[in-house]
């Protein structure tokens, strides 16, 4: 087979642009924050860089970076997982009652259920992934609507709300306070699980296996990798992942609602992507989510900033994230096109990155 | 070009047919209205806007990619339309504007994949918003109505029926077939033979396959690639004056939700992710069985809810039932040939 | 073409066995007591301000023995293509009336003079139909809405000070019109300074984000109005987390359970109530009542009532 020297390319090439991407997702911040900063100044002469306002950007983004983290995971094998939000959902709902100020259950016992059920659910995902041979897009929307579903018809239309102030530390926590800027606790939640994240996908075996499967799946079966454990141990860690940023979420609003996070599969996915992670799989830095999800939030606070008209905000926000792909995609091949000469496979393999 | 024909294998049929099959037995028998007349008329009208979405959704995902965009071009089209209308431009160009619409937003969708090579995925994504925010300011966020004139009559005879068979006095006895259904079976039987009978169907899935040996292979890639964004354009544009005809006017939020319904049909109907196969038939039944499910739900009066949990189950069971099938056959068409095999040695005897 | 064949066999059949079936339900029509069947289409049934409604239908259709009444509502929330085709299912039902609260008032409209064909009575609670032969309407307008609580939350500012507003989703007909009736009334008054009005989607995720946001560019901020609760529910927690809950107040719209609690707290000022259980009672007994051969008002116009903190007690 000839396949495995193709192989060991496409991981060679994934470690020599490392970094890249999220370099890339970096310029565009910038342009982006520059682009606020000027409008604010000459528009309404405030200070959109203020300080205080970035800890809010930051803030904001720490969460969305939870769930970013949890689809690149999925995606890293090429697994789309579109049941985050409903999982985000049903966890929190099921034993909400628990998290609230008027119940007397240590709070360990609700954090456990509910990261364990996430973790149920992903193994189911990826029983039905692996074992039933269906394809993640259609299971994980399968889930997703039966999750939602079973959400509403254990809550109906009551609202589990005023959650332990203890609990609620981890969504509202201040730690230190720089100036303007404060450091909250979502944020270091978030470096903390990047960096987490980080080391398995890169240091540990199991992370280059994930990268492998995700690569070519025909391939790292036949070099002896278990692909079906990898893909539901993958699966496991995402919806894991989902519930945890339920929790997070429900501290930050303060209740637990069965509509809760109704778009965030969307969102999900966009801030991987923006990241730099492709659907196809085997591809994609973790750092990069960081870059994609302050850039989301970046965009959606200058818009409020500016006051931009409502009718007008997708507008402006599907530019830019046009314009990041496309940076994303520029400036990947540039780089290939120099650290390599054999242009040819090298544009085979970006067309094949980018088909999806 | 001459295709050899493939023998027939259970396999080979799409997947949709089973879950198709399997739930219209359950509804029929667990809901008495919902094997009527009446019911299954309303079935097919009703899963016509899903029918040309996903069927432009399904040429996109042959060539591995995808448009989530659709849902904002219906909405797009739709409010130009209906603005054309609003302005007492004659019926049948306010619709020829809008499908030009579609075609070119959609145009503008393949030139973003192909020539700049982005990934289609977040691509549409954005698309998708640039649309909806299009419709919104078109349409001042207001839903966009005109009063009936001659010059728009059309629109009001396009809402009527086309064939009326009475079977009894009551609307479940009724078969009715619009013109709405009509439009689709003619927009539906065109693609299918544009893509069965010519080397469309060759050339999509070479460029499924792996682009680049497509392109190697002289295929004009990106030529086709457009086209194919385009198409899913225009139908969407085409759904979306279905809408308008039976909405009567036109709401900038209309194609809210639609891409992923037009993904699952497409799925289900044994279209995947990664291009390069797939099959306009299983669409067609994919669309039938989700408003299968749809239809004998509401029929029984049952929740919302317990609709969604119904509808994931029935996807799971549906790709799981494909699996099986396809696992399991060799055995099945064995045990059948020793059945049949058997029979005719006893004829011989 | 093998496959065409199948769903061809298929729909014969159907038809088929459907024939062989008619003959019993005939015999079932013509039971002695007659029965009336209600169906009740919402906007969705997945926001609580739908479920209570269901509650108020179901509760009145509970009083009366001889009605039955199904719930349903679209899968996409405030989908009208997809009320349209409930419609159409509830038709084939043979249901006696439909009531249905409209995700927007003008393209319901081939809908109804549907059912109108049908010879099927029609009722809207909560939200009018421009058309069609509609039996009666009842509720309060979404327009009537955004106006009285603009002027509220004017009142409560005494007619002077930085206004912000929360909006829907952007082009939904029910944000729309209560964000007009909204400016509309701060329009009257030269002393609201409107700062911004921006959408938050009626999630309360949104409505947090939004507000924190906001906060960070405002530093004079008089009251915050919205069009929902939930969004409301968000801004109250993003203005609590940097302590500047107590500088200004919230208008709102909707109860429910935490809404209630946010008003004994203080932390909502004022919210309106539409009252939509006995919006959805009164609906189905005036469907009872025509069927009786009773005439019923076209329009029945429940008033808006404003819910401060001491009439909490009457809406739990």
């Amino acid at each position: 087979m000839d396949t495995m020297p193709r192989l060991h390319r496409i991981l060679d090439i994934h470690t020599l642009k490392r970094g890249l991407y999220s370099s890339s997702i970096f310029i565009m911040l910038f342009l982006v924050f520059g682009v606020f900063t000027i409008y604010n100044r000459v528009a309404f002469d405030t200070n959109y860089l203020k300080a205080a306002n970035i800890s809010v950007i930051v803030n904001q983004a720490s969460f969305l970076m939870v769930v970013g983290v949890a689809q690149a995971i999925a995606l890293l094998t090429g697994d789309v997982n579109l049941s985050i939000g409903s999982v985000m959902a049903v966890t929190t709902v099921l034993f909400g009652r628990m998290l609230q100020q008027s119940s007397d259950i240590p709070l360990f016992i609700p954090i456990m259920l509910i990261l364990f059920l996430g973790a149920c659910i992903g193994f189911l995902n990826g029983i039905l992934i692996t074992k039933l041979k269906i394809p993640a897009f259609i299971a994980s929307f399968a889930t997703m609507y039966i999750c939602r579903g079973f959400a509403w018809v254990f809550l109906g239309k009551t609202v589990i709300y005023r959650l332990d102030e203890g609990f609620r530390t981890i969504s509202m926590g201040k730690v230190y306070t720089i100036g303007e800027f404060t450091i909250t606790v979502p944020m270091l939640i978030a470096l903390a699980l990047i960096l987490v994240v980080n080391f398995m996908l890169t240091r540990s075996t199991f992370g280059r296996k994930i990268y492998f499967v995700g690569s070519n799946v025909v391939a790292a079966q036949a070099s002896g990798i278990p692909t079906d454990r990898v893909r539901i141990t993958n699966q496991v860690i995402s919806s894991f992942l989902a519930a945890f940023a339920g929790l997070l979420y429900v501290a930050r609003l303060n209740a637990c609602e069965p509509g809760m996070a109704i778009k965030t599969h969307f969102e999900a996915i966009t801030v991987a992507l923006l990241g730099g992670f492709v659907m196809t799989g085997g591809y994609g830095n973790v750092w990069g989510v960081v870059g994609g999800a302050i850039i989301m939030t970046a965009i959606q606070n200058g818009m409020n900033s500016i006051q931009l008209p409502s009718e007008l905000q997708t507008l402006v926000m599907g530019l830019i994230i046009i314009l990041t792909v496309f940076m994303n995609t520029f400036l990947l091949e540039k780089k290939m096109l120099v650290a390599d000469k054999n242009i040819e496979t090298k544009k085979a393999i970006i067309s094949r990155g980018a088909q999806i | 070009m001459k295709q050899h024909k493939k023998p027939f294998r259970l396999s080979n049929l799409p997947n949709s047919l089973y879950v198709l099959f399997v739930v219209f037995i359950a509804a029929s028998l667990a809901v008495p209205k919902f094997l009527t007349p009446g019911n299954l008329s309303n079935l097919i009208l009703q899963s016509s806007i899903l029918l040309l979405l996903s069927f432009g959704m399904s040429l996109v995902l042959m060539t591995g990619c995808i448009d989530l965009s659709v849902g904002g071009i219906l909405s797009m089209t739709g409010v130009v339309m209906a603005t054309m209308l609003r302005m007492n431009v004659p019926a049948i160009w306010a619709i020829a504007i809008g499908l030009l619409t579609g075609v070119l937003f959609g145009t503008m969708n393949g030139l973003l994949i192909t020539k700049l090579r982005l990934p289609s995925f977040i691509t549409t994504f954005a698309t998708m918003g640039i649309a909806q925010s299009i419709a919104n300011v078109v349409s001042e966020k207001r839903t966009v109505y005109w009063d009936p004139k001659p010059s728009n009559s059309l629109i009001d005879t396009l809402g009527k029926d086309f064939i009326r068979i009475e079977f009894g006095q009551t609307a479940k006895e009724v078969l009715t077939i619009s013109y709405l259904v009509l439009i689709t079976a003619v927009v539906i039987t065109v693609v299918m033979l544009l893509f069965n009978k010519t080397t469309l169907k060759s050339r999509v899935f070479a460029i499924g396959e792996n682009e680049e040996i497509a392109r190697l292979a002289g295929i004009k890639t990106h030529f086709w690639q457009i086209g194919i964004y385009a198409a899913s354009g225009l139908l969407a544009a085409m759904a979306s004056l279905l809408v308008l005809i039976r909405t009567n006017s036109l709401q900038p939020t209309t194609g809210e939700g639609l891409e992923f319904q037009a993904v699952v049909a497409a799925v289900l109907g044994g279209n995947t992710l990664k291009g390069g196969k797939g099959s306009l038939t299983g669409t067609i039944l994919g669309a039938l069985a989700l408003y299968s499910v749809r239809s004998a739900l509401s029929l029984a009066g049952i929740d919302t809810s317990v609709v969604m949990i119904v509808i994931g189950a029935v996807l799971i069971l549906g790709m799981w039932l494909n699996e099986t099938i396809q696992m399991y056959e060799e055995r099945i068409v064995g045990m059948l040939r020793s059945i049949l095999m058997g029979r005719n040695h006893g004829h011989n005897a | 073409m093998k496959k065409g064949l199948f769903l061809v066999l298929i729909l014969v059949s159907a038809l088929l066995l459907q024939s062989c079936a008619k003959a019993p339900t005939e015999v079932a029509g013509s039971a002695p007591e007659k029965t009336y069947e209600f169906v009740f289409i919402v906007k969705s049934m997945q926001f609580p301000f739908f479920l209570s409604m269901i509650e108020g239908a179901e509760a009145a259709a509970a009083t009366l023995p001889n009605v039955n009444i199904k719930c349903i509502g679209p899968e996409t929330p405030y989908s009208v293509e997809e009320q349209i085709q409930l419609v159409e299912q509830a038709i084939i039902d043979g249901v006696d009336a439909i009531m249905i609260a409209p995700a927007d008032s003008k393209a319901i409209v081939p809908a109804i003079e549907k059912a109108n064909k049908a010879g099927i009575l029609v009722a809207t609670p909560n939200t009018k139909a421009y058309g069609g032969d509609v039996l009666t309407w009842v509720g309060v307008d979404n327009y009537q809405v955004g106006y009285e609580l603009g002027k509220t939350l004017a009142e409560n500012i005494n007619f002077a000070g930085n206004v912000l507003l929360i909006e829907g989703t952007p082009g939904n007909s029910t944000s729309e019109e209560r964000v007009e009736g909204y400016l509309d009334a701060f329009a009257e008054y030269p002393g609201i300074n409107l700062l911004d009005s921006q959408p938050a989607d009626f999630n309360r995720e949104k409505g947090m984000k939004l507000m924190e946001n906001w906060l960070q560019k405002y530093d004079r901020i008089d009251a915050v109005g919205s069009i929902n609760k939930d969004m409301t529910m968000g801004a109250v927690e993003a203005a609590k987390a940097v302590g500047r809950d107590k500088d200004f107040i919230h208008v709102t719209f909707d109860v429910d359970n935490d809404g209630l609690d946010a008003l004994e707290a203080g932390e909502i000022l004022v919210t309106g109530a539409q009252n939509e259980k006995s919006q959805a009672a009164i609906a189905l007994y005036s469907c009872y009542l025509a069927l009786q051969g009773y005439k019923v008002p076209p329009m029945q116009y429940l008033p808006l009532s404003l819910v401060y903190k001491d009439d909490v007690p009457l809406y739990r």
